[in-house]
């Protein structure tokens, strides 16, 4: 053996030891983590020392897909301030607010407003908000909601003027708040892999893999934790349902004549008395008397002295604490309150951290709306899994067979350098921190298929030069220099193609295309270089002389 | 192991209006079934126009369409013979609860058949994922009195706004990763063979669209992924070969180009071959192994791939023959080389050439040998290219 083909060899040993430890990790210093609970080790198989051991089974993020899990595409939507302006004092008192904000959402409720309105009076004022995209939209709004006040209210109240619309719109420093209350609420949900990602100007994306309860999660993150303490009208009667499995309580409203009335149109008649942005970032869990947990939280002093100018005066009325559009409870007002108070009514203990975080983490400036939702369960996930690496080895051992038929010894050349081939695709996609996705495991078995090209067309030059009557060594350099031109051209498209679907792709297709990038430009190395190796090793034993182990 | 392939003496080029005709009926099947469904679609939903026909030709999945599929898992696999009571009670299932669904029943090709799809319409466009989870929700809860143990395992919605940027990406992708093929080829190849590599990808490419068409199999954007490797393995099926025929062109100067293509196919085929088994060995894996979600993706790389190996030996070289024939066929009349068997060769009727073009090359080869070939040292590594040439020539000798 000459000796650069002897450092050839070591170095080669060296790629593959190295690989291995990079794709198995079976000797690490530290414990590892569990990739689906943070901060949680797996007990090693063994230790010695500072050394722990872990078997050799290839350890490799996997992706929502293969383990369950959600990926969202949110979208920040604007909102409009639509303020009408009323000649004479629509609600003089403010006990009269209550009944004008009932009349103005029934006005407004067969109106086509693209989603629920939320309502404010004032002395003179009345302020409707909304989801709208642009300055023309709300303005198209503004004539509808103009016309019907007018249509309604104008006989009453005089003329009507309709204010300068004020548009709430995403800018990059409220996408930048969104995000850093995002990642608070996303942290909290204790996930070790958690992605949170900023897409263009006002999308956001958010993998949650290994996720047990995807639509409480969403709900979670979605919250744009508009907390509001409203003042319910006398009208309705408050009754608690029986608790459903799993503890909360619900709120149920009935009218004069004991019908039962719809959350949100309670909602849209009560005026708002305080916001969740008075509310000091200290809130936290308890228990009240009879072991039930309840949210504490504490006023800014602005907040406080409405709060306590409404308590002192409503005495014995509802009040309505209500979260994101939905009455999480509706206490009766017994005492003037100031500046603390108690959220009752939630349920498990759970759900009562969730709003404490909720409430503390801050309200998000903007609506988020779910533009794209893929949710996979871990079942389905480990049933792709499976049966993908099933397919995969199948494949993979089909080609390993079919190449040492074809090709004799060259041929079980190949098949190592195709097994080395696979180590390394793995090494590479894990030291980039790639997770493997279904379409990713897609894109390595296809590969595999890919990598035996270059060999196949390196053995076919073999082929020939051999019957050409060449000697093994030189039919050897011939066929892989003469080769090499047609393969490194028709990888190069491959290449190509690759790199237009990781920038166009989606995340789906980017899992794809990523592992078929590194497999093609992983195949070009070990195809020729390892092959090309062993078969400079093999030449010079004596198989060499056996023509017909190379398939001549 | 057996050789199918060396020593044949097949024309391959002679028969080329077949292959043409070939390649032309099979994407001319595929159009009908494109036409047919856009119109089917046109009509379905009451639109019109030949744009709308046009877009609506494949099976458009969600990406493509916005909306919600909800994937059900249940315990116990449906039978063959199950399936259609099945899909009938489930069908009512969801009509009663007031759901618009297309359902079907699916699994892997080879394995249990138990996972029920549903893609269900929405009314409301402002909350379409609560509304979908809902249904999902409410969905389930009818299966489980039916199939107990029955798992909602996938909800998918794609929104209007998503789907708006799925569609101009899958777009922008295909164009720009065609063009770039293309700058590609165009710089290592001259313009003759960078077009008809072009032309065989778009064949793959509409011979891939038209599968999808005629079985009217789903399409989601991993279809575009489908799309542009078919075009990367068929450029780079369609490579190997013209560097082939680049090659022999160099070494077999007095030949035609015809027959040059013919003997490079012929020696390259055993690799396109090859090649196109060991992708097709770890497809056909996926396909029959794999769950749902990759079957169709497999099924249109097994479709695409040998697509794109008929048409790098049957279409692009053939054009290409084609093309450098006119112009062999211009020089002519100014009086260039006498050559008058190889042109015999070119004779439009495809029957006539099998007799003359054996001879043709018989009798060119010695001469080639003898231009080509001192005898050259068995362990010269040959880096250099004239000695490539050399020892290619001395293979020829076979011929």
């Amino acid at each position: 053996m000459q000796a650069r083909t002897r450092a050839w060899l070591i170095g080669i040993i060296v790629l593959v030891v190295a690989c291995f430890q990079i794709v198995c990790e079976p000797i690490r210093f530290s414990p590892r983590i569990d990739p689906l609970r943070a901060g949680e080790e797996l007990p090693p198989a063994a230790r010695i020392g500072a050394v722990y051991l872990y078997p050799p089974l290839p350890v490799i993020n996997l992706g929502l897909d293969l383990r369950g899990g959600i990926h969202v595409v949110l979208k920040a939507r604007n909102q409009a301030m639509l303020p009408f302006e009323f000649d004479k004092a629509i609600a003089p008192e403010d006990s009269d607010r209550v009944e004008m904000q009932g009349v103005v959402a029934n006005l407004l409720r067969t109106l086509d407003l693209g989603g629920v309105p939320s309502i404010d009076i004032a002395t003179k004022l009345v302020t409707v908000r909304l989801q709208a995209e642009d300055k023309k939209q709300a303005e198209k709004y503004q004539q509808l909601i103009l016309a019907r006040l007018r249509e309604g209210l104008g006989a009453q109240y005089g003329p009507i003027q309709a204010r300068e619309p004020e548009l709430i719109q995403m800018t990059s420093q409220k996408i930048r708040q969104v995000m850093g209350i995002l990642e608070q609420r996303v942290n909290n949900l204790g996930l070790a892999e958690a992605v949170l990602q900023r897409q263009g100007e006002d999308k956001v994306i958010i993998g949650l893999p290994g996720i047990t309860d995807p639509e409480q999660a969403l709900k979670v993150i979605r919250s744009t934790a508009q907390l509001e303490f409203r003042h319910i009208p006398r009208k309705y009667q408050v009754e608690l349902s029986t608790p459903e499995a799993g503890g909360a309580r619900g709120v149920m409203f009935s009218d004069e004549a004991g019908n039962e009335v719809p959350e949100s149109q309670v909602i849209t008649e009560s005026p708002v008395i305080v916001r969740g942005d008075q509310l000091k970032p200290n809130s936290k869990v308890d228990y009240d008397n009879s072991g039930f947990p309840v949210v504490t939280f504490e006023f800014k002093p602005q907040g406080s002295d409405a709060f306590w100018k409404f308590t002192r005066t409503h005495k014995g009325q509802y009040l309505g604490i209500i979260l994101d559009n939905h009455v999480i409870s509706a206490p009766v007002v017994r005492a003037a309150i100031r500046t603390r108070g108690q959220i009752e009514g939630i349920g498990a203990t759970r759900e009562a951290q969730q709003l404490s975080v909720l409430l503390n983490a801050g309200a998000l400036p903007i609506p988020l709306e779910i533009e794209e939702n893929r949710t996979v369960s871990a079942t389905l996930g480990k049933d792709s899994l499976v049966r993908s690496m099933w397919a995969g080895l199948v494949g993979l051992i089909i080609v390993l067979i079919f190449m040492v038929a074809y090709y004799r010894l060259p041929g079980l050349l190949a098949d190592l350098a195709l097994i080395v081939y696979c180590l390394l695709v793995l090494a590479v996609l894990k030291l980039f921190s790639a997770t493997l996705t279904l379409p990713g495991i897609f894109g390595i078995i296809l590969s595999i298929g890919m990598a035996v090209d270059a060999n196949v067309i390196i053995f076919e030059r073999l082929k020939e030069e051999l019957r050409a009557q060449k000697t093994l060594k030189s039919a050897i350099e011939a066929g892989f220099n003469r080769a090499w031109t047609a393969i490194l051209d028709s990888n190069v498209c491959s290449i190509l193609t690759a790199v237009v679907l990781i920038w166009l792709g989606t995340a789906a297709i980017k899992g794809f295309a990523i592992t078929l990038l590194i497999g093609v430009v992983c195949s070009l190395f070990t195809a020729v270089t390892v092959t090309r190796l062993l078969m400079h090793i093999t030449s010079g034993t004596s198989a060499a002389k056996k023509l017909p182990w190379f398939g001549v | 192991m057996v050789e199918l392939f060396r020593g044949r003496k097949w024309d391959l080029v002679g028969l080329r209006n077949y292959w043409f005709a070939i390649s032309l009926i099979t994407i001319l099947v595929g159009a009908y079934f494109f036409i047919h469904n856009g119109i089917a679609t046109a009509r379905r939903e009451h639109r019109g126009g030949v744009l709308f026909v046009l877009s609506h030709g494949l099976n458009l999945g969600i990406d493509f369409t916005s909306g919600g599929q909800l994937t059900y898992q249940v315990e116990k696999p449906f039978s063959a013979r199950e399936m259609t009571p099945a899909l009938a009670a489930i069908r009512s299932d969801v009509e009663r609860l007031g759901i618009t669904a297309e359902i079907q029943i699916s699994g892997s090709a080879l394995g249990p058949k138990n996972q029920i799809l549903l893609r269900t319409k929405t009314t409301r466009p402002e909350a379409m994922s609560e509304e979908i989870q809902d249904q999902g929700r409410r969905i389930l809860e009818a299966f489980r009195a039916r199939y107990p143990g029955a798992e909602l395992v996938s909800t998918e919605m794609v929104g209007p706004v998503i789907r708006e940027e799925l569609v101009t990406n899958a777009i922008a992708a295909v164009a720009i990763g065609m063009i770039l093929v293309l700058l590609w080829i165009m710089i290592r190849y001259d313009f003759k063979f960078a077009v008809c590599a072009i032309i065989a990808l778009i064949h793959d490419v509409l011979v891939v669209v038209g599968a999808f068409a005629i079985l009217y199999k789903e399409v989601n954007s991993p279809f575009v992924a489908v799309v542009l490797t078919v075009v990367g393995f068929s450029v780079h099926d369609t490579v190997v070969i013209f560097d082939r025929i680049r090659e022999n062109l160099k070494l077999r100067k007095g030949a035609t180009f015809g027959e040059t293509t013919n003997i490079s196919l012929l020696e390259t085929m055993a690799r396109s071959v090859n090649t196109v088994l060991t992708v097709l060995f770890t497809t056909f894996a996926l396909y029959l192994l794999g769950g749902h979600t990759l079957r169709d993706f497999a099924l249109g790389l097994i479709i695409g791939i040998t697509s794109g190996a008929y048409s790098s030996i049957f279409n692009a070289s053939q054009l290409l023959v084609v093309w450098k024939q006119r112009e062999e066929r211009k020089r002519k009349p100014a009086g260039a080389r006498p050559a008058p068997a190889p042109r015999r060769v070119e004779a439009p009727t495809p029957r006539a050439i099998p007799a003359p073009a054996a001879p043709a090359k018989q009798e060119q080869q010695p001469s080639l040998v003898g231009a080509a070939a001192p005898p050259i040292s068995g362990s010269a590594p040959g880096r250099s290219k004239a000695k490539a040439h050399k020892k290619k020539a001395k293979r020829k000798r076979r011929y």
